[in-house]
């Protein structure tokens, strides 16, 4: 097959020069192994030796750290054996003491179903008796207790820990012999989800120590850019850093191709076409999509080219089970090729791939990186293959793809001092267990304040124990460590619940009319009932798809605070923001058939934003060069949030912009920059305050980087909801440049 | 920072009375805990009831309305309400339950139903006719032997390894215990868990009547030393009665004790009637509400007041340190543990 590969690349660079932009070859890596001072115990050796393992340097780095008691990162490459390095290190604890227990934490749910699989088996494989077992919001009732009480290795997500750190003197046995904690994938606590579950943490660590353990923390994740800090600032202690991985790789074919050489086929059709050519060349491929629906066309119409039963879809509302037995017949071999959307990005174990297609920037370095290293197995070659899409992100990448492998990893930020959360978490932790002031070690110095105003407000109070949560509603509840609408619609197909979406998907997906793709079926959607939280489609034969046309608009609700620069007025207020879905296409392919009315009332949520308008003089000066003023307006507004996480300490994930050149409520040119959270979160309250130094380091942004008309790195912006159009990097350099002095 | 964190804590303090609402309201609340949702008309009329009780106790204070006693302890002081309620109280006799327990043939691992009716129709009425049996006899000397220990640990435990929670068998244990050892014990809290408890309420039978001791925590200081108290009282006790305990009150209680770090160890046998109560009115009552049970046996509440209301009456207690809301609170946490008493004696008698 070694050689397929190779005849396969070639093959492809002559056939389709026009779409190939780049073929670089990763080189292969030797293995390097390294043995430990002091062998492992017997069990654990004899388990290696079965399976004629020796371990790989970073490994018996991370044993031997773990050993002499350091908390560890590790952050070498997906499949470079990471997780088997952190479970000997924790089985090797578990077994030399029998009381001794760990957690695991995952961000996803299905993350920990899938590495309880691997966990049982090193434990079968061993005999070392962890009991291990998921403990999270679908873990039955009535094997709760018998879990806290007996399992010595609990895997659980970062939301349900929120919910039972409250319990925690059910879970004494359990805690007062924690030795280690493992959080995984640890770069997807970032923004204001990291900095919630950095405080967490640290509500765990108090708990934890009150009951009278100090364990260690072992991180790990293949995609960090700041490890050590990451690290820190997640956890709040030291940690040494293992990056330097000893495992091998085989040569890996990176492909740059682009979809728009091709204008007979859409870039959807150029990605089944592709898959199906993998598939039929024998490669195990992998497809990542950057939508469901997209999952799902794309695995249907390359199952039409003659590949039926090899090709399945792979997308979050699909029932659990159903999840699961396409990634056993992944892993088996049966299944040839998986066009998945996000969800088979992170962790979950499906051993090597041949290849992995992704169809779309999927906006972030971290993410692509994470894609790509589902491919190769052991030292066998691979290919990825990056299909950019039209718009100009994509197609940056294209025109310059070696800028792809000299990025940065995008830096993972954490916000501790944000007092939003701040406030939020201590509450938490008052209802956990009394606070004292001592408890500063583990929420920072922001505590005796945080505590003097949760105190005003009649949320805490002050006893000679410390001070005691006295508010009427579980803080458990009220905090949220991530914005997730809570809404959820299920969609029925005779009575039965074919899944269940949250509200903004089933607008998106389950509008009436909408043709809802499950598993290469198709569903007509008949009505969308809001009141009930219900959809109704039925199963029918339907060769055309769907898709919806949404606007979105701000309102201001107050201002707050305003306050007068030299060019203008800088405000801070509550906003509503209003999505509207005003239509749906039709589709068959990538002919359009018609377009349909949609009548939904829209989508809202408050929240907290920054907003300018810009004098007339400001467009004058634009037009009167030649350049674009709405696309000025549009650059600049995706440059300044692309600056705000290094001033207001978030994700850029974790705001949201609009631009325009007449807004309803200010009427004048406006720019809107406002927090992803419902009630606001404290970012634009920040970049109000520190507003002149993010103007000015955006404006140096613009005016020197050393793209021609814009690029990833100043205006392009990997969640723009219009495609990155229109943009005028020079007019935005103007613009920009008005803010100064 | 733009807001100050007075502001930013306000925020949170009415995002905290939001939820509290829609707790409130819940359908949840209703499937998860077994408790009523509010409607808005028991809402309406419980304003009315603490407006009126506003007006009327302005400036009076509870020692006025109730027999009370300061207890102090090394954690500070709470305020004990004393009532005193003539009733006649029974929990059936020790040869009752020594019969009962002699003839259930289905202690005997094995003995099913369907066997049970064999060996009856053959003769074998007790344990003591089983005991030359060639299959059972040596398992029923065993089973016998535990029965003698007399023992109402060892019992309750041998009784619930075979028969669900709601079998009457459990309640003839109480014949074994003597009234002074009983403790029949209710709680009210801000919350279904994770938030303080105000008042815990403890009854026993006394002299032809019902003691009731309630310990009130009159402001947030006074839960701890009220946990500390009634861990006390409670550590006295060898059976304690509760209604719902095993999944409410003894599970808040605990949690509670552990988040003040009090090191607290009971070990007596717990009666929870909610299932017998589940198991009997079944056919005759739309729920097993305490409330409802109330009403069908008679009792009349002097004050009603919907439980899920105690933290908003006593938050404004509170807030006015007007005694009003309070008293409603008072009188439901004794209504319940005078219906218990009932109850249990309505059990005891045909269970």
């Amino acid at each position: 097959m070694s050689v397929k590969i190779e005849q396969f690349v070639e093959e492809l660079q002559r056939s389709r020069r026009n779409s190939i932009a780049l073929i670089k070859k990763l080189p292969e890596i030797p293995p390097r192994h390294a043995s430990l001072s002091r062998p492992l115990p017997e069990p654990l050796r004899a388990y290696l030796a079965d399976r004629t393992l020796s371990l790989y340097t970073h490994q018996a780095e991370a044993i031997e750290r773990v050993r002499a008691g350091a908390n560890v990162v590790i952050t070498t490459p997906t499949a470079s054996g990471k997780t088997l390095a952190f479970n000997l290190a924790v089985f090797e604890g578990l077994f030399e003491n029998p009381q001794a227990t760990a957690l695991y934490i995952y961000p996803l749910k299905a993350l920990s179903q899938d590495q309880l699989q691997a966990i049982r088996s090193l434990e079968e494989g061993t005999g070392v008796r962890v009991e291990a077992a998921v403990y999270d919001g679908d873990t039955p009732q009535h094997v709760r207790s018998l879990i806290r009480e007996h399992s010595r290795l609990i895997l659980t997500n970062p939301y349900a820990l929120h919910q039972y750190l409250p319990w925690h003197h059910k879970w004494r046995r359990f805690f007062k012999d924690l030795h280690f904690v493992v959080i995984d994938e640890a770069h997807s606590y970032r923004g204001v989800f990291g900095s919630n579950v950095a405080l967490l943490i640290r509500r765990l660590r108090r708990i934890v120590e009150h009951h009278g353990a100090k364990p260690r923390f072992i991180l790990s994740s293949a995609t960090m850019a700041n490890p050590k800090e990451h690290s820190e600032r997640l956890v709040g202690l030291d940690f040494e850093v293992i990056s330097e991985s000893g495992a091998p790789r085989g040569p890996k074919y990176f492909i740059f191709w682009n979809s728009v050489a091709d204008v007979n086929h859409s870039v959807h059709r150029q990605t089944s076409d592709l898959l199906a050519q993998h598939i039929r060349s024998g490669f195990q491929t992998l497809c990542f999509t950057v939508s469901r629906k997209l999952a799902e066309l794309i695995a249907l119409w390359a199952k039409e080219q003659g590949l039926g039963g090899e090709i399945e879809a792979y997308r979050a509302g699909y029932r659990p089970e159903e999840r699961r037995a396409i990634e056993r017949a992944l892993k088996r071999g049966e299944l040839r090729g998986v066009a998945s959307t996000t969800a088979l990005e992170l962790g979950i174990d499906l051993g090597g791939l041949d290849a992995v297609i992704i169809s779309g920037y999927p906006g972030t370095v971290i993410s692509t990186w994470q894609m790509a290293g589902r491919a190769g197995r052991g030292r066998e070659p691979a290919i990825v293959t990056l299909i950019a899409f039209e718009n100009p992100l994509d197609q940056y990448f294209m025109k310059h793809p070696e800028k792809f492998f000299e990025r940065p990893h995008e830096h993972a930020i954490i916000d501790l001092e944000n007092p939003h959360i701040l406030l939020g978490h201590t509450m938490c932790a008052a209802a956990e267990l009394p606070l004292q002031p001592e408890d500063e070690r583990f929420l920072g110095d922001g505590l005796p304040k945080a505590l003097k105003s949760l105190e005003r407000q009649e949320l805490i109070q002050k006893t000679p124990k410390g001070w005691v949560y006295r508010g009427l509603a579980r803080p458990a509840e009220v905090v949220r460590l991530e914005s997730i609408s809570e809404r959820a619609v299920q969609v029925l197909n005779e009575g039965e619940v074919l899944e269940t979406l949250d509200l903004r998907r089933a607008y998106e997906e389950a509008h009436p009319g909408a043709v809802l793709l499950h598993r290469g079926e198709t569903y007509l959607v008949k009505e969308l009932d809001l009141v009930a939280g219900v959809a109704r489609a039925v199963k029918e034969d339907l060769d055309y798809y769907t898709d919806a046309l949404q606007t979105v608009g701000i309102r201001v609700r107050k201002e707050m605070l305003k306050r007068a620069t030299k060019w203008g007025t800088l405000s801070l207020g509550d906003v509503k923001v209003v999505e509207h879905f005003i239509a749906y296409r039709v589709k068959r392919y990538d002919q359009t058939l018609g377009l349909h009315e949609l009548n939904l009332p829209p989508l809202e949520f408050e929240t907290t934003a920054l907003w300018f308008t810009l004098p007339e003089e400001s467009s004058k000066r634009v037009m009167a060069a030649g350049l674009d003023w709405a696309g000025g307006l549009h650059a600049a507004e995706h440059a300044l949030i692309a600056m705000t996480p290094y001033h207001a300490m978030c994700d850029r994930w974790d705001i949201g912009g609009l631009s325009t050149p007449l807004h309803p409520d200010t009427q004048q040119a406006t720019i809107f920059i406002y927090d992803g959270y419902p009630g606001g979160i404290g970012i634009a309250e920040k970049a109000y305050d520190l507003f002149e130094r993010l103007a000015e380091t955006t404006y140096e942004l613009v005016r020197d980087c050393e793209c021609e008309d814009g690029c990833p790195s100043c205006i392009y912006s990997p969640k723009c909801g219009n495609n990155n159009e229109p943009l005028d990097r020079r007019a935005a350099v103007k613009i920009l440049e008005g803010l100064l002095d | 920072m733009v807001l100050n964190l007075d502001q930013i804590a306000r925020k949170l303090r009415e995002r905290v009375e939001g939820a509290v609402e829609s707790e409130l309201f819940s359908p949840e609340t209703e499937s998860i805990y077994g408790l009523a949702r509010l409607s808005y008309s028991d809402f309406q009329r419980a304003m009315r009831l603490k407006a009126e009780l506003l007006h009327e106790f302005e400036g009076r204070a509870l020692k006025e309305c109730y027999a009370t006693q300061v207890v102090q302890n090394e954690y500070g002081t709470c305020l004990k309400v004393l009532h005193r309620v003539p009733m006649e109280i029974s929990l059936g006799d020790q040869n009752e339950c020594r019969r009962a327990l002699y003839s259930e043939l289905k202690f005997l691992y094995g003995i099913g139903p369907a066997v049970e009716a064999r060996l009856r129709a053959l003769g074998y009425q007790t344990l003591s006719d089983l005991i030359a049996h060639p299959r059972w006899g040596q398992e029923a000397r065993w089973i016998i032997s535990q029965l003698r220990q007399q023992d109402v640990k060892t019992l309750e435990c041998l009784i619930h390894r075979w028969f669900p929670v709601s079998n009457p068998l459990g309640l003839k244990l109480l014949g074994m215990i003597s009234q002074e050892q009983l403790r029949i014990f209710d709680l009210e809290s801000l919350g279904l868990f994770g938030r303080p408890v105000v008042l815990l309420g403890l009854a026993r039978p006394q002299d032809g009547g019902l003691e009731i001791h309630q310990y009130l925590a009159r402001n947030i200081m006074e839960e701890l030393p009220a946990l500390l108290e009634i861990s006390r009282v409670l550590g006295e006790a060898l059976a304690i009665v509760t209604y719902n305990g095993r999944a409410f009150d003894m599970n808040l209680l605990e949690e509670r004790w552990s988040y003040y770090n009090l090191a607290v160890e009971l070990d007596p046998v717990y009666f929870d009637l909610l299932p017998h109560a589940r198991r009997q009115f079944r056919e005759r009552l739309p729920d097993a509400r305490l409330e409802t049970l109330s009403k069908h046996l008679g009792l009349k509440r002097v004050m009603d007041m919907p439980s899920a209301l105690v933290p908003d009456f006593y938050n404004t207690y509170l807030e006015t340190q007007n005694i009003g809301p309070l008293i409603p609170i008072i009188e439901h946490n004794k209504h319940d543990l005078i219906t218990l008493a009932v109850l249990l004696t309505e059990f005891c008698r045909c269970p």
